[in-house]
């Protein structure tokens, strides 16, 4: 053996084995989950007499093959408008200026204005109106909706502030931020959490046990306010709400002072925010002590505490009312002047009350979203059939594989062998690279890996066909190689170039399990060029060197055709 | 094992209005269902729901429509308003595909909607079908379908106008570069027109699988090309039907080989592989035939088409005196019809001339050689005069 032959051979051999020890990680003997089950597994299995070390195998596979969900949320957009009146510039007690409030709440239905959710605020002298922006609806129009709806209580109403919220990189950064601390409290195992400019945020969530929850956990705006419930709908023990029990949650019944029932979500719309999530330090925790009601324990700060203090204090026998993004959690009456620390009890006792609590401590600590979100796509796959499909795939991965070597070593003989050779390690190659790279393995690049196989032998076919012909032709054993894999290289390259380039066309407008086709496409076509080029022609040299090379039936040539051409 | 393809002289080119009316014949049936029944387009494109419920136990076989319409009637008593279908491996069904229209009142979004349809289905589901679970679910909104649909325009957009530049650039002429964009768009309407018989479902993958096929089969056709221009250099008394011929059969063994042992890998996913693979790999089978069908009998012999016309324009001018400055770029000034004699015997083929060149690489006996008169060699030692100054490739 020629000096420079070892030297290729050995390096070759040591990238197959280090591309090896990159895939199947046979030293990362650590415990791990069952992807199915959830159940942690020890790497070690007892073989009767053996312990034998089970692999761990080192690409990260896709949600398609070992169950998750895959989620793109999209930011809601949000117009703002702001009103001003002379009647608003006059002084007003605390008390006409909450019934102001329910006076505008009345005159603005949501159905009105055109929009699925609106939030109202006097700020001094003006009514700030903040809608959600739906789809095809004009700020322009729809602030003229709302002037004329004014109008018929303030007719000197002005529009001052008419526009569309800003949307910025910052808030789509802050609601990444908010989704990454609620994710990561709910115990997910790595989760992927990525921006999309402008205004979209993907969340992977591998195997998680009930993936609705989490979708929902994600999704809420999660805005916790503490509102002061007006006095002529509940005030102290005579005036004390009904509460009932529905499936194990607090259900409120309120009355006006005719007696009249109100519909909760007009009590709620018209009681004055207090204090929101914002003044809330990131501390909150669940208390669940034996003979106790399960609460959420949340704590103030900056100046929340000071006017929450005061407002308790003036505020003995009235109602609040606790609400997350516009559901009423619980109503409980002040009793006390509360400083700093106050709990929520919503009824958390009951079956599956523990994870809401669990949950609603999470969504306070985490923060509350600048913006809503809507999901606008979603992809769940259950970890089962996410396995099944691995394994299937792998089975005709391996059925395949083993015909194209079957194939290759029967059609063209030794070359045919020497080539299988270079597939084996192909195979390992390509896993590896795709490990390099750290591509996430999923169906389609499973299927890609597959068919690459069957692609990566084209090479060989063209140039174990020109080594036939050059063989007939009666030239020498060494030159019949040099001529035939020089000659068939300029096809090989240019016409794999293209596979190439539609690879990359895919990889650009692919999304998500597409992409992972791409990649292993485009890497396998790379990868076979090197093993049945490179590698195929350092076997064949190897052979020709023996005494194998004088059998030209070994290269599917029969004897007597040898110089006939 | 044998070269099945060794030695033989099938006269491939001489009946290739044969092989573009199988063509045509394939390709005008698929255009037929597509005018009739369209294309089958799963969500990605559509947008809605998907839920894939699985069987505790696999369908039995003839079991099948009584299964579904039993689930159907499950589902009806709910109103959702979906679309059923079985799925599983070639012999193992059990899955329950059930897409549903999604359209979100006022204030509800998609994805509450479906939601509300996945908690009215499954109870009744696993009431008809004790065991049954959700394994699945999709959800696709217009936002992102309408998306989808743009991504994959352009990615077919710009795959072709790659292929195209590099078809250009690596032949000049546009003959061989319009030979190898027929072959193209053969394979794309034979595959469009297999699912619109088919009525598989066309999701983000089918684009995908489409591309590979596309740069595969220019692949396929960029070697053949090859061959056929290197044969043109060696076979210069030849018309350029005969140095096709010879091209095609030379690499017949290699074009059936490679599509063989690419069909080998996809036959295998598409049996054993799992229900989600199944339409992105019957894609590629499909197109992969295609691929290798049009690079032998069609890329080839349109372009034997097209240089047969280019070649008589020649004579004709030729024979009117007027000054015969393009034949340089090809070999052959030749009378003959492109239709080849019957085959000759190997051994009888006189050497031609080329064998001189010092790496003489290998030829086929031309089966027209001893038909070769003393008029063309003069000619033939002009032309090659003439082609040293100006050789195209």
């Amino acid at each position: 053996m020629q000096a420079r032959t070892r030297w290729w051979l050995t390096g070759i051999i040591v990238l197959v084995i280090l591309a090896a020890l990159g895939v199947f990680e046979p030293l990362k003997l650590r415990d791990r989950r069952d992807p199915a089950t959830g159940e942690v597994v020890s790497p070690v299995r007892e073989v009767g007499p053996f312990k034998l070390y089970r692999p761990h195998f080192g690409i990260t596979l896709g949600l398609d093959l070992r169950g998750g969900s895959h989620l793109v949320l999209q930011a809601q957009r949000q117009a703002v408008y702001e009103f001003s009146a002379a009647e608003l510039a006059q002084e007003m007690s605390e008390e006409e200026r909450n019934d102001l409030y329910g006076e505008l709440v009345g005159l603005l239905p949501t159905e009105a204005i055109g929009t699925g959710k609106r939030e109202l605020q006097l700020v001094d002298d003006r009514i700030r109106v903040r809608t959600r922006l739906e789809e095809g609806v004009d700020v322009g129009e729809q602030a003229e909706k709302i002037k004329a709806l004014l109008a018929e209580r303030f007719p000197d109403v002005e529009i001052k502030v008419a526009k569309p919220e800003d949307f910025t990189s910052e808030h789509l950064a802050s609601i990444e931020r908010i989704i990454e601390n609620r994710v990561n409290q709910y115990g997910v195992t790595e989760p992927i959490i990525q921006r999309q400019l402008p205004d979209r945020i993907i969340v992977e969530l591998p195997g998680v046990k009930d993936p609705e929850a989490a979708k929902e956990l994600i999704r809420q705006t999660a805005v916790l306010q503490l509102r002061h419930i007006p006095r002529k709908y509940a005030f102290g023990d005579e005036g004390r709400p009904e509460e009932t029990e529905v499936a194990g949650e607090p259900v409120y019944t309120f009355r006006d002072p005719t007696g009249k029932e109100v519909p909760t979500e007009q009590v709620i719309d018209e009681s004055p925010v207090i204090v929101t999530g914002k003044d809330l330090r990131p501390t909150s925790r669940v208390d669940s002590l034996a003979g106790q009601q399960t609460q959420v324990t949340f704590e103030l700060q900056g100046d929340a505490i000071k006017r929450f203090e005061d407002f308790t204090r003036a505020h003995q026998n009235h109602y609040l009312a606790i609400v997350m993004d516009g559901k009423l959690i619980s109503a409980p009456v002040i009793r006390a002047t509360i400083r700093r620390e106050g709990v929520i009890e919503g009824g958390f006792d009951r079956p599956g009350g523990l994870e809401e609590a669990r949950d609603l401590s999470i969504l306070l600590n985490a923060g509350a979203l600048p913006f809503d979100l809507e999901y606008i796509e979603s992809r769940t796959v259950s970890a089962q059939l996410g396995q099944d499909a691995l394994l299937k795939s792998l089975k005709a991965g391996f059925w395949g594989f083993l015909a194209v070597l079957v194939f290759m070593a029967l059609y063209y003989r030794l070359p045919g062998l020497l080539a299988d050779v270079a597939l084996v390690m192909y195979v390992i190659l390509l896993l590896g690279a795709i490990k390099l790279v750290n591509q996430v393995l999923t169906l389609p690049g499973i299927l890609a890996v597959i068919l690459s196989i069957g692609m990566a032998v084209d090479a060989n076919i063209i140039i174990f066909e020109r080594l036939k012909e050059e063989i007939r032709t009666g030239k020498t054993m060494r030159s019949a190689v040099e001529a035939a894999f020089k000659r068939a290289w300029a096809a090989i390259l240019d016409s794999n170039v293209c596979s190439i380039g539609t690879g990359f066309v895919l990889f650009y407008f692919g999304t998500g399990p597409i992409k992972g086709f791409a990649v292993a496409l485009i890497i396998g076509v790379a990868v076979s060029l090197f093993t049945a080029v490179t590698v195929t022609r350092l076997f064949v040299n190897m052979a020709i060197n023996t005494a194998l090379a004088r059998k030209v039936a070994l290269f599917g040539v029969s004897p007597e055709e040898v110089g006939q051409v | 094992m044998v070269d099945l393809f060794r030695g033989r002289k099938w006269d491939l080119v001489g009946y290739r209005w044969l092989w573009f009316a199988i063509s045509l014949i394939v390709i005008a049936t698929g255009m037929v269902f597509l005018g009739t029944r369209g294309l089958n387009f799963g969500i990605d494109f559509t947008g809605g729901g998907l839920v894939t419920y699985r069987f505790s136990e696999p369908v039995a076989p003839g079991q099948h429509t009584q299964t579904l319409g039993r689930a159907r009637e499950a589902i009806g008593s709910t109103g959702v308003d979906a679309r059923l279908q079985l799925a599983g491996t070639a012999t193992v069904t059990d899955q329950l595909l059930v897409r549903t229209r999604v359209v979100a009142p006022q204030g509800k979004t998609d994805d509450d909607v479906l939601g509300e349809q996945r908690r009215a289905m499954l109870p009744v589901l696993s009431e008809a079908f004790p065991g049954i679970e959700e394994a699945e679910s999709q959800l696709v909104t217009a936002v992102v379908s309408e998306e989808l649909i743009w991504n994959a325009v352009k990615a077919v957009a710009w795959g072709c106008l790659f292929i195209l530049i590099w078809i250009r650039i690596r032949y000049f002429d546009f003959k061989w570069a319009g030979s190898a964009l027929v072959a193209l768009v053969h394979d794309v309407l034979v595959l469009v027109g297999a699912f619109a018989i088919t009525q598989r479902e066309i999701n983000s993958p089918f684009v995908a699988a489409a591309l590979t096929v596309v740069g595969y089969s220019v692949h396929d056709t960029i070697v053949l090309f090859d061959r056929l221009r290197e044969n043109m250099r060696l076979r210069k008394g030849d018309t350029f039907g005969e140095t096709a011929n010879i091209s095609l059969l030379e690499t017949m063994a290699r074009s059936v080989n490679t599509v063989l042992t690419v069909l080998l890998v996809l036959v295998a996913v598409y049996l054993l592989g799992g229900a989600s693979l199944r339409d992105f790999t019957f894609a590629l089978i499909v197109g992969m035939l295609a691929g290798g069908y049009s690079s032998i009998f069609n890329a080839a012999q349109v372009l034997v088409v097209l240089k047969n016309r280019e070649e008589r324009k020649l004579t004709a001018r030729r024979a009117t005196g007027r000054p015969v400055r393009q034949m340089a770029e090809r070999a052959a000034p030749v009378r003959r019809p492109a239709r080849l004699t019957p085959a000759q015997p190997a051994a009888e083929a006189a050497p031609t001339e080329e064998r001189q060149e010092a790496d003489s690489p290998v030829e086929s006996p031309p089966p027209a050689a001893q038909k070769r008169t003393r008029a063309s060699r003069a000619e033939r030692k002009k032309l090659r005069a003439g082609r040293k100054r100006k050789r195209r490739f």
